[in-house]
């Protein structure tokens, strides 16, 4: 935005004859815009989401299932946290260090860390919940409570 | 094979329709010696995977059943497909694949003389 008050302004920037009042003026203005230019940089900075892996859920009558695509993650790396109705996702992928000094033609795959948290449509309490994960996949099973599981009405 | 329309308006294959289609995402790495790309493929067995090489093409296609995906979404499950064209500078005879944790890992050896050289001073 600073580079665009000084396109805006050419003429004033440069003009030798213009007054020192004038001068100042357009100097605070830009400097205005320079300092408005550096805050949205980092609210944007701060408001981008860092990657978040791929997330199916699933709800079924007896259980709520979370399914997180995380390949070449392994068990270790990946953090499953409950409390009260909310379930937490974090682990971190770090790059492969084989290939730090490896020329990059193409890097489309994340690294980092990663953190989600759900809500879910019910306090699991002490129902049973199972985490299982296979070929960079996570599966998390919640089963439902009986007060949440669906009840058939017969119509008489 | 029996051509259904899609919600979109695009006719296409029966089979199109059942698979959800997926790009995976690719890193590319240039060794001295060799290439190596991985592949983000979550949820892929060795048996569902086929990397097909004809000339310099070299594709790749993975297709995973998702009985959950069926259930819930009206998908029979997803299929993972790309494609790339191999340089002149690498070796089709010498390629290395490895699955591990939904995750492929290839290697393309570099042809013989393309490979630096350190020449001896006599």
């Amino acid at each position: 935005m600073a580079t665009l008050v000084r396109t805006m302004l050419p003429t004033l920037w440069s003009d030798p004859f213009a007054s020192d009042w004038t001068r100042s003026l357009v100097r605070d203005v830009d400097r205005a815009f320079q300092e408005m230019d550096a805050l949205m940089e980092r609210f944007f900075d701060w408001a981008r989401p860092a990657w978040m892996p791929s997330v199916e859920v699933f709800d079924t009558d007896t259980e709520y299932i979370i399914r997180a695509e995380l390949p070449g993650f392994r068990k270790e790396d990946v953090r499953v946290t409950l409390v009260g109705d909310q379930l937490t996702l974090e682990g971190e992928r770090k790059p492969d260090s084989r290939f730090e000094q490896a020329r990059v033609h193409r890097a489309e795959r994340w690294y980092g860390t990663f953190r989600r948290t759900f809500v879910l449509p019910f306090t699991p309490g002490d129902s049973p919940v199972e985490a299982r994960f296979k070929n960079g996949v996570l599966t998390i099973s919640i089963a439902k409570p009986e007060a949440q599981k669906p009840r058939h009405i017969a119509i008489k | 094979m029996t051509k259904v329309i899609r919600k979109d308006g695009q006719l296409v294959e029966a089979t199109d329709v059942q698979y959800r289609v997926i790009t995976p995402a690719v890193d590319v790495y240039e060794l001295e010696d060799a290439y190596v790309a991985l592949f983000d493929l979550p949820g892929v067995e060795k048996s569902q995977l086929q990397l097909r090489l004809e000339e310099n093409r070299l594709s790749l296609e993975a297709q995973v059943e998702d009985p959950l995906l069926e259930q819930h979404r009206g998908y029979t499950g997803y299929r993972y497909e790309r494609m790339f064209v191999l340089g002149d500078d690498v070796d089709p005879n010498q390629v290395e694949a490895e699955l591990r944790d939904g995750v492929l890992m290839l290697r393309i050896g570099k042809r013989e003389q393309l490979k630096p050289r350190t020449i001896e001073i006599k």
